[in-house]
């Protein structure tokens, strides 16, 4: 309280200060607006005056002057002249000879001495115009009025146009004036200062006496979220100012309250949040950083806030950050989401989820920007060996496909050199027999260089379908089919497997033609597998292409037999093999499964059907690869 | 070694039953064969050599393994019920792939080298030594 009273001694200044300016605004209105109010009214009732003058004068004393009575009309002047702003009262014949003087110093003497050269042109004009003229010059105002003056010579009495001049002196006026000014300004102060006693006193007993009992209410006021108790005996103004200021006060405090706990539950936020939260400023230091995000690089707080986030970003990921800041600068994004790295304090990367937004002042200025730091650093750990694993299982299944491919090769392979050997065997047996002749050598030797064409041309086709490039092309699934099947249709036949296509369409797709191509081969191969295994009769692929408006499908049907039960909702699964060790992997329809899938968008399921399965490929046709 | 036309002399006549299922190959086979032997007869699978030779008699059977039908080994062994002392030769491409559950008389492995089917033509003649017609 004793603040209070401290503060509230300017405010007694105030008011005197206030006081003063008033008055010094109520003098400059004397000067301002009242005086020449006062002296425009006094100028009027000069000018009022004069005119009345005039035509009481033009009146009487022509009267008494056509009438001979000269006397009258001299004392009339001399009435008019002692008015104390009259300076001079003259009747004047046309000649400018004064006829009656209200001074007698004046009859005898020139016109030219006595009337100025306004007041000459005030006669002329009054007489030409026969009608009051009045103009003032200098400190004077001076009005004609034209008279009728008679003239006795004798007995004969002669009337002549004359004029009647009467001049005021605005001196006398001016005297007035500053007398009632200063009347004015005596008043005005006392007034005012009347009005400032009573003010102070009025002030110091209408609001101190008031103050000082709240002042003494509020030191035995305790809190208790109902509000304050007054004495009642006081006056009704002061309760009501009185719970005014309590209600006043509690609203304050329940404010500044309400303003703490929010301070409390931001900085608790802020603090225990279990994501990183920091305030950045716009170059980048940092403002204000919470303990989460010091714990994800390491660094104390003190530390993070000397420096500025371009120094523990990841230098390939701080171009990106940049622009989306400047991005934000330019009102393009409000905010963004990325992925990126912290170097830590102890020189460990460290995978981050930023997320940013951009606080802007009133006048739409930037001010600082707000960043929510998430730590994803075993996230990302874990689908880099998610990817990795992933790549671990291609790269097997492309080796176990490479093994059955060279198994495939070898025996694509093992007749035809079978052949070469035996057409030179019978060319050395010749020899060896003394038997030889031209032509049989001849065609031996182009046997063998047809099979060398033909080794060439296997080889070329194994090695396409090995090349790792994953292009997507557009191709015929026909031709992806065919192209299958020439590379088992060996070990088809070999095992009296009959290969029946039924293509229904001849649909083109965007595609991994390769990666297709391994999906249908790996599929033929377990058909063979199984068709060896369980049918001894007629052994039979069944090929079927087909497409709708949407889909192309491929069917590989087998009487291999049906797929047991145990077995058939596992056969996706990676490293599950129903064969022998030495013969599979596991991974030949799980990598088809994801070819197909992930790859192509498409779904790979198998059914069983009487005396065997059937794998079915479904393509999309829109969203292919 | 003796000279091969000598060899061929005491062998000619023996009747050969060649099996193999790979047309190219048993032809380039049967034509090495055909300058050895006077009479042989071709069957494509292990059911059709089974056939012949137990409709006819043969003193030599050469055969591949892997067949469509039945397996060279099996037809072998179904023969050595019937006639084992006739020559029983096993080409095989296979080395691996499958176990040989058979045992005869020679077992070649594909491709054949020089030495391997001059090997074949004197076991068959050792088998047949002393018993010319």
């Amino acid at each position: 309280m004793k603040g209070g009273y401290v503060k509230r001694l300017p405010l007694s200044v105030l008011t005197a200060l206030a006081v003063i300016l008033i008055w010094i605004a109520l003098i400059l209105f004397v000067f301002l607006f009242d005086l020449p109010k006062i002296k425009g009214e006094l100028f009027e009732q000069v000018e009022h005056r004069l005119r009345t003058d005039l035509n009481r004068g033009q009146g009487e004393i022509m009267h008494d002057l056509v009438n001979g009575n000269r006397l009258a009309a001299k004392y009339k002047i001399i009435l008019i002249a002692s008015e104390p702003t009259t300076d001079l009262a003259l009747v004047l014949d046309e000649a400018f000879h004064p006829i009656l003087s209200s001074r007698t110093e004046y009859q005898k003497m020139l016109p030219s001495n006595v009337l100025d050269s306004v007041e000459r042109v005030v006669i002329q004009e009054a007489i030409h115009s026969k009608a009051i003229v009045m103009r003032r010059h200098g400190n004077f105002l001076s009005g004609a009025a034209p008279i009728v003056v008679g003239t006795q010579t004798g007995s004969i009495r002669n009337n002549r146009l004359g004029v009647m001049l009467i001049r005021t002196n605005l001196n006398i006026m001016e005297k007035a004036l500053e007398s009632r000014i200063k009347e004015h300004l005596i008043s005005h102060t006392l007034l005012i200062f009347i009005l400032f006693i009573l003010l102070i006193g009025g002030g110091i007993l209408l609001i101190n006496r008031p103050l000082k009992h709240l002042q003494s209410q509020i030191n035995t006021f305790v809190f208790d979220g109902r509000g304050f108790k007054f004495d009642h005996n006081a006056p009704k103004e002061i309760v009501a100012l009185g719970s005014a200021f309590g209600l006043m006060v509690e609203r304050w405090n329940s404010a500044i309250k309400g303003l703490k706990d929010e301070k409390i539950k931001f900085e608790s936020t802020f603090e225990q949040a279990a994501v990183g939260i920091a305030h950045v400023a716009l170059d980048g230091s940092w403002l204000r950083v919470n303990q989460k995000l010091c714990d994800i690089v390491g660094y104390e707080p003190s530390e993070l806030l000397n420096i500025d986030f371009q120094t523990i970003t990841h230098p390939e990921d701080l171009e990106t950050d940049l622009e989306f800041v400047s991005q934000m600068l330019y009102h393009e994004r409000s905010s963004y989401t990325m992925r990126k790295r912290y170097i830590c304090k102890n020189g460990d990367i460290v995978w981050v989820q930023l997320t940013v937004a951009l606080v802007w002042n009133d006048d739409n200025t930037p001010n600082f920007f707000i960043s929510v730091v998430e730590d994803v650093n075993d996230k990302v750990k874990t689908e880099e060996e998610l990817q990795s694993q992933e790549q671990i299982l291609l790269y097997q299944s492309r080796m176990a496909a490479m093994g059955e491919m060279i198994g495939m090769i070898a025996h694509q392979w093992r007749q035809p050199l079978t052949v070469i050997a035996m057409e030179a065997n019978t060319i050395i047996l010749n020899a060896m027999m003394k038997n030889i002749t031209i032509d049989e050598t001849l065609t031996n030797a182009q046997k063998i260089i047809d099979m060398t064409q033909h080794l060439s041309k296997t080889i070329d086709d194994f090695r396409n379908f090995f090349s790792s490039s994953k292009i997507i092309e557009s191709a015929l699934v026909k031709s992806v089919i065919e192209n299958a099947i020439s590379l088992v249709d060996k070990s088809m036949e070999h095992n009296a497997i009959t290969i029946t296509r039924v293509y229904r369409s001849n649909p083109e797709l965007l595609m991994l033609k390769r990666e297709l191509a391994q999906v249908l081969v790996n599929i033929l191969n377990n058909a063979k597998e199984a068709l060896i295994v369980n049918n001894q009769g007629h052994r039979e692929i069944r090929i079927t292409l087909e497409e709708n408006s949407e889909e192309v499908s491929i069917k590989i049907e087998n009487n291999g037999g049906a797929i047991a039960d145990n077995v058939i909702g596992r056969i996706f699964e990676p490293y599950f093999t129903t064969k022998h060790a030495s013969n599979g992997t596991g991974l030949g329809l799980y990598m088809s499964q994801i070819i197909v899938g992930k790859h192509h968008g498409g779904k790979l399921f198998v059914s069983n059907i009487e005396n065997g399965c059937i794998f079915s490929i479904v393509l999309p046709k829109s969203k292919g690869v | 070694m003796n000279d091969i036309n000598d060899i061929r002399a005491n062998i000619h006549h023996l009747r050969v039953l060649y099996v193999e299922d790979e047309h190219e190959l048993h032809d380039s086979v049967r034509l090495f064969l055909g300058k050895i032997f006077d009479r042989i007869d071709d069957a494509y699978d292990g059911k059709e050599g089974l056939v012949l030779f137990l409709s006819d008699s043969y003193d030599i059977v050469i055969t591949d393994i892997l067949m469509p039908l039945m397996k060279g080994s099996e037809m072998v062994q179904q023969m050595q019920q019937h006639a084992p002392n006739v020559f029983y030769a096993v080409l095989t491409g296979t080395n691996s792939e499958e176990p040989i559950d058979v045992t005869s008389n020679l077992i070649l492995s594909k491709p054949m080298d020089m030495e391997a089917m001059l090997l074949l033509i004197e076991a068959i003649a050792d088998h047949y030594k002393g018993k010319t017609c």
